[in-house]
């Protein structure tokens, strides 16, 4: 894999990605104002516009994917001297650049808005919002590899409907307790690193399994 | 002279049907059209020699370097046009083209480009979804021929180009052919397209070579 190519992708990738960044930055940004100098139900409100742009990232990156290999633009760039481990490798550095953008939007909100700090400890932030990342990340290399929207947006549906109703499924007494559990730095340190390493398994199979597709016309 | 291209046991199975194993060796500068009726694995060998189909078995070589083992080196050296490509159609055909250049920075010709878009009459701030399939085709052209590859697979390329502009398109061909010593493969259902330009027909039937024909080129009668 030649890092050049790779770096060349990405920035076609993120130049592709040029309209719709700025798009969600603003949401982001307009949601964490919202919870921070509003009260009662602006503050709902805010809170979910930032839910509304993460799940529209998760969704947003993966659709473009599958769109790249119908609409055979994917079969134009691989036409091109690019290898598919570079190709492949591309899509997710520009994705973590793209997700950059909104995370800043929203970290910038946080550092600067008393009240929007006083809502949820910095270590908690951080790992939502990694979590957040390991699923996106997740669902363009599902999208990359099986080219399909519905087996893309069926895993992705099923990760959303689980994660958004932990609270639920676990019910009020082990809600606190994880919770509790969370506010401990020693296993705030062991999801990270569990996050980590998921990523990293992710990444790998991500370029492996794209490598070893038969067909990219 | 070292061959442009040199395939050898090239297999690639499906369910129904079959390419190979195959064997063929195309000279720098030489014309090889590949002929047979449809499914008789045109597309197959084609896309294979372009990098763009995992072959089943077998090795393929793009001056001197091949896949599996050297696949960066012949993917640089290899220009793949078809029907099937579609430019980025929310980008400008300049756009389009930057990437092209980039991707193939050592061997881009800038002014190649210019000339060739000027002669097939292509508008580089056009938006590539506005674009006609047969603008697309010779947009495609002009990106491939511009990074001046060792070799050029063509699937289909002039299928949807009118027949005014395809006799240029074939003119630049040859021209290719001449000045740099690009080996040409292509697959074209346009009895014209063999007869102007072909040295070598291939003739395919049911996955394999089923007949070779040696080719005077009507320039050259």
């Amino acid at each position: 894999m030649r890092g050049s190519k790779v770096w060349l992708m990405a920035r076609a990738e993120l130049e592709l990605l040029r309209r719709i960044l700025p798009v969600y930055a603003a949401l982001v940004t307009f949601g964490a104002v919202l919870t921070a100098v509003g009260d009662g139900p602006v503050v709902g409100m805010g809170a979910s516009l930032l839910l509304a742009a993460g799940i529209g990232i998760c969704f947003h990156l993966p659709i473009l994917a599958v769109q790249d290999a119908i609409g055979r633009t994917r079969a134009f760039a691989m036409s091109l001297p690019v290898l598919p481990m570079e190709y492949a490798a591309g899509k997710l550095v520009a994705t973590i650049i793209a997700c950059l953008v909104p995370a800043c939007a929203a970290a910038a909100t946080y550092v600067t808005s008393p009240s929007v700090r006083g809502m949820l400890p910095p270590e908690i932030l951080v790992l939502v919002g990694f979590a957040w990342f390991t699923v996106v990340v997740q669902s363009l290399g599902i999208a990359l590899i099986s080219e399909s929207m519905g087996v893309t947006m069926t895993i992705l549906g099923i990760e959303m409907f689980v994660l958004t109703n932990i609270g639920t499924f676990l019910g009020p007494e082990r809600s606190a307790e994880l919770w509790n559990l969370l506010a401990i730095r020693q296993s705030q340190l062991l999801l990270a690193g569990g996050l980590a390493l998921f990523l990293v398994v992710i990444v790998m199979a991500t370029l492996r399994g794209f490598e070893q597709k038969r067909c990219y016309a | 002279m070292k061959e442009a291209v040199r395939v050898r046991s090239l297999r690639k199975q499906y369910r129904r049907f079959g390419l190979g194993p195959l064997d063929l060796d195309v000279a720098p500068g030489e014309v090889v059209a590949v002929s047979g009726a449809n499914g008789s694995g045109k597309s197959t060998l084609l896309l294979c020699l372009a990098g763009m189909l995992r072959p089943d078995g077998g090795t393929v070589e793009i001056s001197g370097r091949g896949w599996p083992g050297e696949s960066g080196p012949a993917k640089d050296r290899v220009g793949f046009v078809s029907d099937g490509l579609k430019l980025h159609p929310r980008e400008s055909l300049r756009w389009n083209a930057s990437l092209a250049a980039s991707l193939g920075a050592k061997k881009w010709d800038a002014e190649r480009f210019r000339s060739l878009s000027e002669r097939l009459g292509l508008v580089l701030d056009e938006r590539a979804g506005a674009l006609s399939r047969g603008r697309t085709l010779r947009a495609l052209l002009a990106l491939t021929l511009a990074r001046r590859p060792d070799v050029l697979v063509l699937d289909e390329a002039t299928a949807a180009i009118d027949s005014s502009m395809r006799s240029s398109v074939r003119r630049f061909l040859r021209e290719s052919t001449r000045e740099d010593g690009v080996a040409i493969l292509f697959a074209s259902h346009l009895d014209e397209d063999t007869d102007d330009i072909a040295d070598r027909v291939l003739y395919l039937e049911g996955g394999s070579v089923c007949r070779i024909e040696e080719r005077t080129k009507e320039a050259e009668r």
